[in-house]
């Protein structure tokens, strides 16, 4: 469960997130949808304790994510793919994690083979790797505790039909068993393939949260909702 | 810091928990930091320079022998042997904290860890260590030198107790390795902290010759009086010594600290 209450976070006279309210439930897959500079990602990273809010709060799983002790063992965590060091290999790169972790060391190669690294994509170095090795890089970094909260940022991003395929039924078992998942994706038919609840926002505001059957219950796409939602706040629309 | 039960959430049906540690030691972070010092490309080439540096100059050693009048002490290599290392093994000391803002790892690091001071800690623990180890091989290089020195040559070696060169040298490699940790921690940029690093030393080692009030300026400015800690020295020298310290590590290191804690980790 992840519950943003009243979450505000300005830069200077910008506000990037402007007192924005909502929870994602567990069990449930909760789409994070908004136009590029919406404050998707300033959200996230407030929400995993990388930046502070001006005012209001995140919590995760009850708790402000700063005060969980091991936090990666209940939230999984993918901002960035490619937020790695270019000159460590795949398995470096999460044999770290599991240190940090406490996990016994074949947690790694579990990891690689649920995220479809071969052993030698786990041995190169991750400047050689492609757009969707990263983020399957990515994803397992942030399953390798078996967290029971996921939070990704555009997590499809770069991986092929197969992947994209791989991706879905993972984050559907994965709130099916009742985990949460807070997902932002541009992949608009994707997100409406797997999500149960859907947050838009633009310009730092909520302009659209609720259970997707009810938001598209008069028979409109999620694309079609979106852009009109957004019209408004994105860089078309203000330049219109 | 409040102890908070967070409740024990997980849903029944999810697969069981790996084992994880209930919560992250300083110990844990301590060991990922050094394995995050050996485990990159960039890293290993620095070390491995470095190393292979340090056998040059034992071998550069017996071509400069003849400079040396008449007995030689076992740490009287250590100026030469320990110079590779000595100049190396600060960089590393930038790299740890300008790669993760460069790489932008400190999503990762961050994410794993969010209290900043204890990464922080863990890293500067892991450099002492470091440093530690650079004062092993200063001894294993000097001694080797000294021992081959007598075979190889017709000097006769001196085995004194007198430890003061390699205690010099080993303080020399931590106000070093200081230093360079706090440039890495302000600067935040690898070319940017290491081309500093590098360039303020000789910069106010050479004002320092310079006369009059240049000269003057530059003395209190440059840590050349670093050199003489554990031998007699005046209070002008203390006092110099400490100026230098001052600006040059304990400085950068309360800026980068200051910085590390404010700056966000995008």
């Amino acid at each position: 469960m992840i519950t943003i209450q009243n979450l505000t976070k300005r830069y200077g006279s910008f506000t990037a997130v402007d007192d924005i309210t909502f929870t994602a439930p567990p069990g449930s897959v909760t789409g994070f949808l908004g136009p590029n500079g919406a404050g998707k990602s300033t959200t996230m990273r407030i929400a995993v304790g990388l930046t502070r809010p001006t005012s209001g709060s995140v919590h995760v799983l009850g708790a402000n994510y700063r005060d969980l002790p091991n936090p990666a063992a209940r939230v999984g965590v993918l901002l960035d793919a490619s937020a790695q060091h270019s000159g460590r290999t795949g398995r470096e790169v999460l044999t770290l994690g599991a240190m940090t972790l406490g996990t016994p060391q074949n947690r790694v190669d579990q990891v690689l083979e649920q995220v479809g690294l071969t052993a030698r994509e786990a041995n190169s170095r991750v400047g050689t790797y492609s757009l969707g090795m990263r983020q399957r890089l990515g994803v397992g970094h942030a399953l390798l505790g078996n967290p029971e909260v996921l939070i990704l940022d555009e997590p499809a991003n770069g991986l092929d039909p197969q992947g994209i395929h791989w991706m879905r039924s993972l984050l559907r078992g994965f709130a099916d068993a009742g985990g949460t998942v807070l997902l932002s994706s541009h992949l608009l038919h994707e997100v409406q393939m797997i999500a149960d609840r859907i947050v838009m926002i633009g310009q730092g505001r909520i302009v659209a949260d609720g259970a997707i059957d009810q938001l598209l219950s008069d028979g409109t796409d999620l694309e079609t909702l979106f852009l009109t939602s957004t019209m408004s706040t994105s860089r078309e629309g203000i330049a219109a | 810091m409040t102890t908070m039960t967070i409740p024990n959430t997980r849903p029944a049906k999810m697969l069981p928990p790996v084992q994880v540690a209930p919560a992250i030691t300083i110990g844990t972070l301590t060991r990922v930091e050094l394995r995050k010092l050996v485990n990159t490309r960039a890293n290993r080439w620095l070390i491995g320079i470095a190393l292979v540096g340090t056998g040059a100059a034992v071998a550069l050693w017996f071509t400069l022998l003849d400079l040396f009048q008449g007995d030689v002490t076992w740490l009287d290599p250590l100026f030469l042997v320990s110079s590779p290392l000595s100049v190396l093994l600060p960089v590393l000391a930038v790299l740890t904290f300008t790669q993760e803002w460069g790489q932008r790892t400190s999503l990762t690091t961050f994410a794993l860890e969010p209290r900043r001071g204890r990464v922080i800690g863990a890293k500067l623990l892991a450099l002492g260590a470091v440093t530690v180890l650079g004062a092993v091989v200063f001894l294993a290089a000097s001694t080797i030198a000294a021992v081959l020195t007598g075979p190889l040559t017709d000097k006769v070696v001196v085995w004194s107790g007198n430890l003061v060169p390699l205690g010099s040298a080993v303080i020399l490699l931590a106000i070093a390795m200081a230093s360079g940790a706090g440039f890495g921690m302000f600067v935040m940029n690898s070319p940017a902290a290491i081309a500093l690093y590098f360039i303020i030393p000789v910069a106010t080692a050479s004002a320092s010759t310079f006369p009059g009030v240049i000269g003057q300026v530059g003395q209190w400015l440059s840590g050349d009086t670093w050199g003489l800690i554990l031998t007699p020295m005046t209070t002008t020298q203390w006092g110099q010594a400490g100026t230098a310290f001052a600006l040059w590590v304990a400085l950068p290191l309360a800026l980068g600290i200051w910085r590390s804690f404010r700056v966000e980790a995008k």
